[in-house]
């Protein structure tokens, strides 16, 4: 009867997804801290599933079976994911060679050329096949961050021979909790190996790419190209950030000036640009004699490949799923709920990489939606309401739950604090749509030397009006500052439980003594 | 008339304005060039926000580029001891580092 309250009260009884993804996520996190058994999860789940048989028990029983299956399945993902093949490339590093390591490998990522001042470096993920060490040649497998530093020809999809040395990838020493080498393994590199500037890298033969991700990169090109050919390379890097999420082009001082304004989220591809993306897609679609459920899929596949050309990171996969799935309802006739559909979205991100659940960007794109969802409306409700204040009150309402969300876990991973951002997203957001638009206008006239050139100078215009505002807002004093101290992971724990706290509180109407709410 | 719904004709109406807003501007760019200087501030550095070199703790200044752990102790134990560092001179000084380097570094800082 508890448990069935317990459910109902959290709302999961009419929203399976929340509790299947709930299940599925602490699975996770209980794998990555508590260390059970290879036998500890199924002897777990067949209990419950025993326990379940017991007439008293079978009716009150579905949810926490559901549940306890969903935590064994997220269990069972992490220790998959991670788990290591004997002839796995990581496990070969330090090996005593007596020379030379020669490596096999078919590159399997885009290939990155960097020049600076000093080198030429070329960067790639490659997939070992053979490691040659003394003489004696032995098959492995597993992913490699290859860095060849000097000029080399190197195509993605080809076979390569690599002599060089193996060790573990390095882990930049910096400030606050972000891991290189975390965010390398969530990749599942485990391994780098480096070609010194005599080193061999020779191409065995080019199989090439399947057409899919050549078309995904042909089309980021022709974006960035576009760009690169209309505005200056400060602007160009900008919108090439903003539309595709390719963040290098992008000036130090713009992203200094993004840092201190708090608006960093907004060089993130994410649920924005997605969302205006997908309604782009479907008001061009609008446009043709095409049934509207035609439109619709049509808008999902193109959102799809969107995401798929903008990096897939975790907030454009995020925010593609979520409105797939909230065209889909409409397709399907079903009634569409926010929070359950926000748990399929982690739910497809999870299931395919669950190492994403402890990835800053996953975490920050999913608390801010969370919290725009439970408390904003709070937020909302507090100011006086009429009809002219209801703009300013819900856009108010966002930027403040919005702030509220991320503001434990920026503290804990950068171990600063941007109270501007609360102003800064003001104008900010509109001024980003407006941007967003004009990129796209200039992407369709871009054959029209004369029309583009007009809307490029818009486009010019409101870019550097933009970042001037944002600018203004950084010389604000006390708009940003660093945490003398990163806090810890109990104090962004105990800050989250504050706040669900006060959620909770607000959202029932629960008076509360003063003492404990200054004590709150 | 055609038929058109009012998402259609907002989107023509904002295409228009935006094709007069960039002939404007690029008319006033003909007639006075210098206002295209204005049009600067993603491409000139000097618009990087800068850190008080008096004021910024430990967490801050090694975010720097060219400024580690041991350069950021000492500019504070200076700032303790002299209260403040009042130009790039006694930066360099201090950190007894290169003209070159001094010249980048003091392109971070503001020096109230």
């Amino acid at each position: 009867m508890a448990v069935t309250r317990f459910f109902s009260c959290v709302g999961v009884t009419h929203r399976p997804c929340v509790l299947i993804a709930l299940g599925f996520c602490l699975g996770i996190v209980l794998e990555r801290f508590i260390p059970v058994p290879v036998w500890g999860w199924p002897a777990i789940l067949s209990a419950v599933f025993i326990g379940a048989l017991v007439p008293y028990w079978r009716r009150k029983s579905f949810g926490i079976l559901l549940a306890c299956a969903c935590v064994c399945a997220g269990a069972a993902a992490l220790r998959s994911y991670t788990a290591l093949a004997d002839n796995h490339i990581s496990r070969f590093i330090g090996l005593p060679a007596g020379g030379e390591l020669m490596l096999k490998c078919r590159v399997v990522s885009e290939v990155e050329n960097k020049q600076t001042a000093r080198q030429v470096r070329v960067k790639f993920t490659a997939e070992a096949m053979e490691l040659t060490a003394g003489g004696v040649s032995r098959r492995v497998c597993g992913r490699v961050l290859v860095t060849v530093f000097r000029a080399a020809e190197v195509a993605e999809g080809s076979e390569l021979l690599l002599s060089g040395n193996l060790r573990a990838p390095s882990s930049f020493g910096g400030r606050g909790r972000l891991s290189y080498t975390e965010t390398l393994s969530s990749q599942k590199i485990r391994a780098a190996f480096n070609v010194k500037k005599r080193g061999l890298c020779k191409t065995l033969n080019n199989r090439g790419v399947f057409f899919l991700p050549a078309w995904g990169r042909f089309c980021r090109w022709w974006l960035n190209e576009v760009y690169a050919r209309y505005l200056s390379p400060g602007e160009a890097g900008l919108m090439q950030g903003l539309i595709t999420g390719e963040r290098s082009g992008i000036t130090e001082h713009v992203k200094e000036i993004f840092l201190r304004s708090g608006t960093s989220h907004i060089l993130a591809v994410s649920g924005m640009n997605v969302a205006m993306v997908a309604y782009g897609i479907f008001f061009v679609l609008s446009l043709l004699p095409v049934p509207r459920t035609v439109r619709m899929l049509a808008a999902v596949v193109l959102t799809a490949w969107y995401a798929y050309v903008a990096g897939s990171s975790s907030p454009v996969v995020r925010s593609a799923v979520m409105s797939s799935v909230f065209l889909l309802s409409y397709v399907l006739e079903r009634e569409q709920e926010t929070l359950n559909t926000l748990a399929i979205a982690v739910l497809a991100i999870v299931v395919v990489n669950p190492t994403q659940l402890f990835d800053v960007g996953f975490q920050l794109s999913f608390i801010g939606v969370l919290s725009l969802i439970l408390i904003s409306p709070l937020i909302v409700g507090l100011f006086p309401e009429g009809k002219q204040a209801r703009f300013w009150n819900e856009y108010l309402g966002v930027s403040i739950a919005a702030f509220l969300g991320t503001t434990g876990i920026v503290a804990y991973y950068f171990g600063t604090i941007t109270p501007v951002s609360l102003l800064a997203n003001i104008p900010a957001v509109p001024l980003v749509a407006l941007i967003t638009a004009l990129g796209a206008i200039l992407l369709i006239f871009s054959g029209i030397p004369f029309f583009a050139s007009v809307v490029a100078v818009a486009l010019k215009t409101a870019l550097n009006l933009f970042v001037g505002i944002l600018y203004l807002f950084t010389l604000i004093p006390g708009g940003f500052f660093y945490l003398d101290m990163i806090p810890s992971l109990w104090q962004a724990l105990m800050y989250y439980f504050l706040l669900l706290s006060l959620i909770w509180f607000t959202h029932h109407k629960v008076r509360i003594h003063p003492v404990w709410a200054i004590g709150l | 008339m055609w038929p058109f719904t009012d998402q259609e004709r907002q989107a023509a109406l904002f295409l228009v304005f935006v094709l007069i807003a960039g002939i404007s501007i690029k008319l006033i760019f003909f007639i006075a060039p210098p206002a295209q200087a204005s049009l600067r501030v993603l491409d000139d550095a000097r618009y990087r926000p800068k850190i008080n070199i008096n004021r910024a703790g430990y967490n801050e200044l090694i975010t720097v580029p060219h400024l580690g752990p041991s350069s950021a102790a000492k500019i504070i134990h200076y700032r303790e001891a002299r209260q403040r560092i009042r130009n790039p001179a006694e930066l360099a000084y201090l950190l007894k580092k290169k003209p070159r380097t001094v010249r980048v570094l003091s392109g971070y800082f503001q020096w109230l």
